[in-house]
């Protein structure tokens, strides 16, 4: 069971939930998804076991031979990223369109590094991250490849728990590949609801069976009741409403999960949110300890 | 003069920063966060002008083809898979660069639009506002992203960036003048600020901190600025009202305890936009 927690939109609460739900499901596999900010591991990580280079995109690389400045690779690369022979290598895309075209040999497309894959020890079980490039292509790929990497550190895990990365594009898509239950985590406010509509249209598109659970519900009730009849009409299962608490932000500060102050109100909803997703779960035929 | 706000973390305030700012500078606010544009919700332009974005991507006349399979051995991102007698097209792996079409020698390639999101340019409060969308499913932000700055024109631009470190955020914030980081004064904060001040230096961006939900010292910043040299230009307290305020999709400006604060963050922006210029 592939359990992916989500959001759209940033901030919301997705890497606290998923730290808390790491903890209290036990599960041997916790991927970050978010490749381009990475955080979970800074509540959940101990040590890690294994680092190793990813290259998920290709570049074009001039050569040492002349350049006659002909200008064909300008003419016909469409990101604007060479000029006078020179790759711009925030634009190229690593298409091969300039390669192709040149006369001279000039340029070879090779592999680029886009991240360092970096298996991790949790408490619980195992985490598989990455981190990103600054500005690298392919996220997508990126998280492909970690996923990857958690299948084969724990094959068979019962339960790998997915922390998503915000927005709804590569990345995002590239999470929720193959995933079985997607958990959408809605900050209440025009904004979370307006980007928790377009999550769920992914998620529909993408064929993942949707959950959601509201993050500080209590900021805007109506905003909250707004996502509630957006849940009733789509026919979403709502598994939690989490009250603001400013316990959340001291555990924040500390870099320590919510649920180390178990009788704060935060946790209590986090306690209830999980019995009903474990439920949920169980239903769709994953087996929890 | 066009100003990149961003933040490497979600949530950290990069659009309440960016729709308040704009609205004091009295300048164009362009939402160039397409996977999750939120800006307009605050603004409530009234839209003048709407156009769709779309790439061009591979259609095969199946007639012309003879399945040398030149075009499926060229395409970097397997977009294109073909045997002796068929070739299937995955049109969201497809980055429109025109490989395939370059290599067909059979001419059997011509290249057809597809639409993968829009952009929308409006005005608010006298001031233009630009927003791009992209529409669910679609991978790849960059053409959305593409569309929006291909029409600036100098004036001064808050360009309201995506979070994260990708190339979405290279798209949005390359060829700007000046970067604005947003970050709160958390671990999870300051470990993603780095993600952003690192894209920004392959930008060669100048670049200056604003801390939201600012507790006074902020150490945890504070000792990254100090250890970064970046300057520190404003800070905006953590407020429980604000939060509410924000949540009700309105302007933190028209509260005047608020407005006095952007007024405040405009002035420093002015003059590091006198220090860049």
């Amino acid at each position: 069971m592939h359990l992916l927690i989500v959001s759209g939109k940033g901030g919301t609460g997705k890497t606290t939930l998923a730290a808390a739900l790491a903890q209290l499901s036990g599960s041997e596999m916790v991927i970050d998804c978010d490749v381009e900010a990475s955080n979970l591991h800074l509540l959940l990580a101990e040590n890690d076991l294994q680092r190793q280079q990813f290259s998920g995109a290709k570049i074009a690389k001039e050569q040492a031979n002349d350049c006659r400045r002909c200008g064909l690779c300008t003419d016909y690369c469409r990101f604007g990223a060479i000029h006078d022979g020179q790759v711009d290598s925030n634009l190229c895309e690593g298409c091969g369109v300039c390669v192709y075209v040149c006369p001279e040999n000039h340029l070879v497309l090779t592999d680029m590094v886009t991240g360092t894959c970096v298996l991790s020890q949790t408490s619980n079980g195992l985490m598989s991250r990455a981190e990103m490039e600054p500005g690298a292509e392919g996220s997508g790929k990126l998280v492909t490849e970690i996923r990857r990497q958690g299948r084969l550190a724990v094959p068979n895990a019962q339960l790998t728990l997915l922390d998503g990365p915000p927005g709804l594009g590569c990345a995002v898509i590239a999470s929720m590949k193959g995933c079985q239950l997607a958990l959408v985590v809605a900050e209440a406010s025009l904004a979370g609801l307006s980007d928790a509509r377009r999550i769920l249209a992914l998620l529909n598109q993408m064929e993942v069976e949707a959950l959601l659970c509201i993050n500080r519900y209590d900021i805007n009730l109506e905003a909250s009741l707004e996502i509630e009849q957006l849940c009733d009409q789509q026919q979403i299962p709502l598994v939690g409403k989490i009250p603001h608490d400013p316990m959340v932000r001291r555990a924040q500060r500390h870099n320590q999960s919510v649920l180390e102050y178990p009788t704060s109100p935060a946790a209590q909803a986090i306690f209830a949110l999980w019995k009903e997703l474990r439920s949920r779960i169980a239903k769709q035929g994953g087996s929890i300890e | 003069m066009n100003i990149a706000v961003l933040s490497g973390k979600g949530g950290t305030g990069k659009t309440t920063v960016a729709v308040n700012l704009a609205r004091v500078l009295h300048c164009r606010y362009v939402d160039s966060d397409v996977e999750a544009p939120n800006g307009f919700l605050f603004l409530q332009p009234d839209i003048q002008d709407k156009a769709d974005v779309s790439v061009q991507i591979p259609q095969i006349d199946e007639q012309r083809c003879n399945y040398c399979l030149a075009c499926v051995k060229h395409c970097q991102f397997n977009a294109l898979f073909g045997t002796d007698s068929s070739i299937v097209f995955f049109e969201k792996l497809c980055h429109s660069c025109g490989l395939c079409s370059l290599v067909c020698k059979q001419n059997a390639i011509k290249e057809v639009p597809r639409r993968v999101g829009y952009v929308e340019f409006g005005s608010s409060a006298g001031a233009e506002c630009w927003q791009g969308v992209l529409i669910p499913g679609e991978p790849v932000t960059g053409p959305v992203i593409d569309a929006l700055k291909a029409r600036l024109d100098g004036d001064l631009s808050i360009i309201d960036c995506p979070p994260g470190s990708s190339c979405s955020v290279v798209a949005a914030a390359d060829k700007t003048d000046l970067a604005l980081l947003v970050t709160e004064p958390t671990p999870f904060g300051v470990h993603d600020l780095h993600m952003a001040v690192q894209v920004t230096e392959k930008l060669n961006l100048p670049r200056a901190i604003i801390i939201n939900r600012s507790e006074g010292q902020d150490a945890i910043i504070q000792d990254y600025a100090n250890a970064t040299g970046i300057p520190i230009i404003g800070r905006l307290p953590f407020s429980l009202e604000a939060a509410q305020i924000v949540s009700r999709g309105e302007l933190l400006v028209d509260k005047e305890e608020w407005r006095q604060r952007f007024q405040n963050l405009a002035e420093a922006v002015r003059e590091l936009i006198a220090c860049t210029s």
